[in-house]
């Protein structure tokens, strides 16, 4: 009895120790993170991943651009929800010579948040900056879009001047449709002379720009804290004082932080999770229009995929709605071009290849291949916003092509080689997709499907002369209209010769606080802050 | 002994790293990179050189103090690392000490009362606690703490909109010295969930350790003699059992601290806590060699360092053992 007694005593000891370790000061009922501490009203943004720099000039991917977008800020941007162009640091602009040369009208008054003031020779200093960057490594985008540096004989920009105090003009080489566009992106954005200067190398790590808020802090892998840029031209923004991004890795651990209001916002919802978000009446969730493609790609050099008939077949043979439905959350809509429908030049009239099992059939039988073939059929092995979940698609696509007598072996790399692979046309077929940095038809098209890019972007190895010329005609040409009408072509041609089959279009999901408002889910996948409040 | 061990450890990272598939300046141009752009990076690493000459750069910035640059980020590592690496240990130690106190009781209390009630279920538990997964842990505890009770915080280890003055970098050192008991308050709030899903698995792995050893040691004879003197049971089994059944226990203990520490990356994706697994582990992703190598050098020192604490403390429990 004794015994027993001592044992309980003893127990009763280990579950208070328990609960003193465990849950000390758990029971206090105050709230965990507010909102307005100290009056403050701060945003907090969770992403995945950290930015890489701070000087958007010297990056490519989304995470440190959007971090980017709320310090600086570009000359001219996307209006909201769309990709058309609209004005921003500068106010308006001419084009001439046949689209060799723009002026630009400069917003009076716009002081960097290092009090230093924002004018033409602050933009013309930005710009040599770059062209004079001489390392593809260094400034990537801009030696893409201008295709290489000063004294490179490629190199597209000729001059930018300092016309007066308010005026820079830009001379180009060649004719460039897409230079609003390409100024419209995050890497062109402008940075304080004087901040260049004083910082030097570090400078990727002390953004100082003209945005509606102002660099404060960032400790790697865990946060970035932007502050109210009080001096911001635009009057009566930003609405908050205090922006942070955050990085949380897991996606159900950023929902969990989401639902404890911790953060106020969260990008890489899991398809999964959409329906659980829409019924918590405390959340809401944001669409972004789409902007990509999510697509299955033939080699085309390969057999039996350099014949268009089982390339087509092929193309009918995968009922998408369906795949829709069990792998997108329906939250992506079925493809039939390779360019997403809020291009502009996007062709509406191509017909989709309907689900016909039968037609698919009949075809590969003419092709000469009346049982079907093996193939293998490469699987990311990552996710990316225009396919969430490769492997379940691949799977999909694997029973989908068994009906017509395709055996698919699903093969995976790990993301570098599968992406060098897939560049040298090692894959019979593959899935990829492409999200649009500037919203034009060319940065799809051109980048993918053209000749010059087999290589390096061109996986599928696809030229068609007809193709090449239109696309390569298109490039020098600045009326929206007439190059609008190439591109159709375009489609049309690409739709019978189906390099690849196009699978779906997916509309990124962000999911916020019920109460936040003036959030504008850019297509291009931009976290635009400056009107950010909450109700 | 510490030296060559350390040196060894560094040529494993360096070749392993190299055999894993995969150019870094690939990972850091993503999708969008042309054949230029590849080109320029790769050498702007260094990447195109011969192995040994990379080794060789490498242990040169070793033996002069320079522990490398991140190829990702171009920011010193020096400058990043210590953060993260002690963020790490704040986790790991509380989640050791948690592990400590309830599984060695929990041990104790088991072989103290062999094949009782408590015994069974202890050690059920304790086989649950082996085979829990963290990462489902961690989300069941930020679901039940965090959501339904809102008692918790699910990430972090402050409130980002409140943040630390960060001094040592340990933020309960850091709060106590500035005498800020709420700031304290929220830290110790942000460790609890943390340091509980991470301690789970050694407080279960200490506890069948301490039961096992405690078996041995309440059958030899000194303890039978000191319960026939009529010492009270309470005193024979935790000064005079516990102390002798320590040995095995201190070796686990200390390997354990190895353990969380380089296996804390799960629990620190899930709770956002910004530490020096997911440092590395976000560096493997994007093949950052300097990061990689550096981040593992740190830890494996650690792990010796903590090794030869647990040496010599087995001197002093045991005055049998002695070092000359």
């Amino acid at each position: 009895m004794k015994t027993n007694r001592l044992l309980f005593m003893l127990l009763g000891a280990f579950l208070l120790s328990m609960a003193l370790v465990g849950c000390s000061k758990s029971g206090q009922d105050d709230q965990v993170d507010s909102t307005a501490k100290a009056g403050k009203k701060s945003f907090v943004f969770a992403r995945g991943g950290d930015s890489v720099s701070l000087d958007p000039s010297e990056v490519t991917d989304s995470e440190s651009e959007n971090v980017s977008q709320s310090i600086l800020e570009t000359l001219v941007t996307f209006d909201e929800g769309k990709t058309t162009i609209a004005p921003l640091l500068a106010t308006e602009w001419e084009e001439a010579d046949n689209g060799l040369t723009y002026t630009f009208k400069l917003r009076e008054g716009v002081k960097f948040q290092d009090g230093t003031d924002f004018n033409a020779e602050a933009v013309v200093y930005n710009f040599e900056r770059w062209m004079n960057g001489k390392d593809a490594a260094k400034f990537p985008v801009y030696a893409s879009a201008f295709r290489g540096f000063k004294g490179d004989e490629t190199h597209n920009l000729q001059a930018v001047e300092a016309v007066d105090a308010n005026t820079v003009k830009f001379t180009l080489k060649h004719v460039m449709p897409t230079f609003l566009k390409t100024l419209a992106l995050t890497p062109f954005s402008i940075s304080s002379p004087a901040a260049i200067d004083k910082y030097g190398e570090d400078y990727s790590g002390h953004p100082v720009g003209t945005g509606p808020f102002a660099f404060e802090e960032w400790k790697r892998n865990d946060r970035i804290v932007l502050n109210k840029n009080k001096e911001y031209w635009l009057e009566g923004y930003p609405k908050l004082d205090q922006v942070i991004f955050r990085t949380i890795g897991d996606n159900t651990a950023r929902l969990n932080a989401l639902m404890s209001g911790e953060i106020d916002m969260m990008d890489g919802v899991d398809p999964g999770n959409i329906q659980q978000i829409e019924a918590d009446k405390n959340l809401q969730i944001l669409s972004r229009p789409s902007l990509n493609i999510g697509y299955l790609g033939l080699t085309v050099t390969r057999k039996p995929f350099d014949n268009k008939l089982v390339r087509q077949a092929l193309n009918y043979a995968i009922d998408k709605d369906e795949m829709i439905k069990a792998f997108f959350g329906g939250q992506a809509v079925a493809a039939k071009n390779p360019i997403p429908p809020a291009v502009e030049g996007y062709n509406d009239d191509v017909d989709a290849y309907p689900y016909d099992v039968k037609k698919a059939k009949e075809l590969l039988a003419e092709a000469g291949y009346p049982n079907g073939f093996s193939m293998e059929l490469w699987a990311m092995p990552v996710s990316r916003p225009y396919m969430p979940d490769a492997n379940k698609v691949s799977v999909f696509l694997q029973s989908s092509f068994a009906k017509i007598g395709v055996k698919a072996k699903i093969v995976t790399y790990e993301w570098a080689t599968y992406l060098e692979k897939t560049k040298a046309g090692e894959a019979d077929s593959f899935l990829l997709g492409w999200t649009g940095a500037n919203g034009d038809a060319d940065d799809f098209i051109y980048s993918l499907w053209h000749k010059d890019n087999i290589g390096s972007l061109n996986s599928t190895q696809y030229s068609n002369d007809e193709v090449n010329e239109l696309l390569t005609e298109a490039r020098s040409v600045t009326d929206e209209g007439k190059r609008n009408e190439l591109y159709q072509q375009v489609q049309e041609i690409m739709h019978d010769d189906a390099p690849i089959i196009p699978l779906v279009h997916t509309t990124p999901v962000l999911a916020a606080r019920g109460d936040l408002i003036g959030f504008d889910p850019h297509p291009t996948g931009r976290v635009i802050t400056t009107k950010i409040d909450f109700k | 002994m510490v030296i060559p061990v350390l040196i060894g450890m560094t040529l494993i990272v360096f070749f392993i790293l190299r055999l894993i598939p995969g150019n870094p300046a690939q990972l850091i141009l993503g999708q969008r990179a042309t054949k230029e752009s590849l080109e320029a990076l790769t050498s702007q690493l260094g990447l195109d050189q011969p192995w040994y000459i990379q080794y060789f750069s490498y242990m040169k910035g070793l033996f002069t103090g320079d522990i490398g640059t991140s190829i990702r980020t171009g920011a010193p590592i020096s400058q990043e690392i210590w953060p993260f690496f002690i963020a790490t240990i704040e986790l790991s130690v509380v989640a050791l000490l948690i592990a400590i106190v309830i599984g060695m009781n929990a041990g104790v209390i088991s072989a103290w009362f062999q094949n009782s009630w408590f015994d069974y279920t202890a050690m059920v538990i304790a086989l649950v606690g082996i085979s829990m997964p963290i990462f489902w842990l961690g989300l069941m505890d930020q679901w039940f703490f965090s959501i339904d009770l809102g008692w918790l915080p699910s990430t972090g280890r402050e409130n980002v909109r409140d943040p630390v003055t960060p001094i040592t970098n340990f933020y309960l050192i850091d709060t106590l010295i500035q005498g800020d008991f709420s700031q304290l308050n929220v830290v110790v709030k942000h460790l609890i969930l943390p340091a509980c899903a991470l301690g789970t698995i050694s407080m279960a792995i200490i506890a069948r350790i301490t039961r096992s050893s405690m078996l041995e040691v309440m059958r030899s004879d000194y303890i039978r003699t000191a319960q026939a003197k009529g010492m009270r049971m309470f005193w024979v089994v935790y000064k005079h059992g516990l102390k002798n059944a320590l040995i095995p226990v201190l070796t686990v203990i200390g390997m354990q601290m190895g353990i969380l520490l380089g296996g804390a990356v799960l629990t620190e994706t899930i709770f956002g806590w910004p530490g020096i697994g997911r440092y590395i582990y976000e560096a493997i992703n994007f093949r950052d060699y300097p990061v990689i190598q550096t981040g593992i050098l740190i830890v494996a020192a650690f792990f010796v360092l903590i090794n030869l604490v647990v040496d010599l403390l087995y001197a002093a429990i045991d005055p049998r053992i002695k070092y000359h």
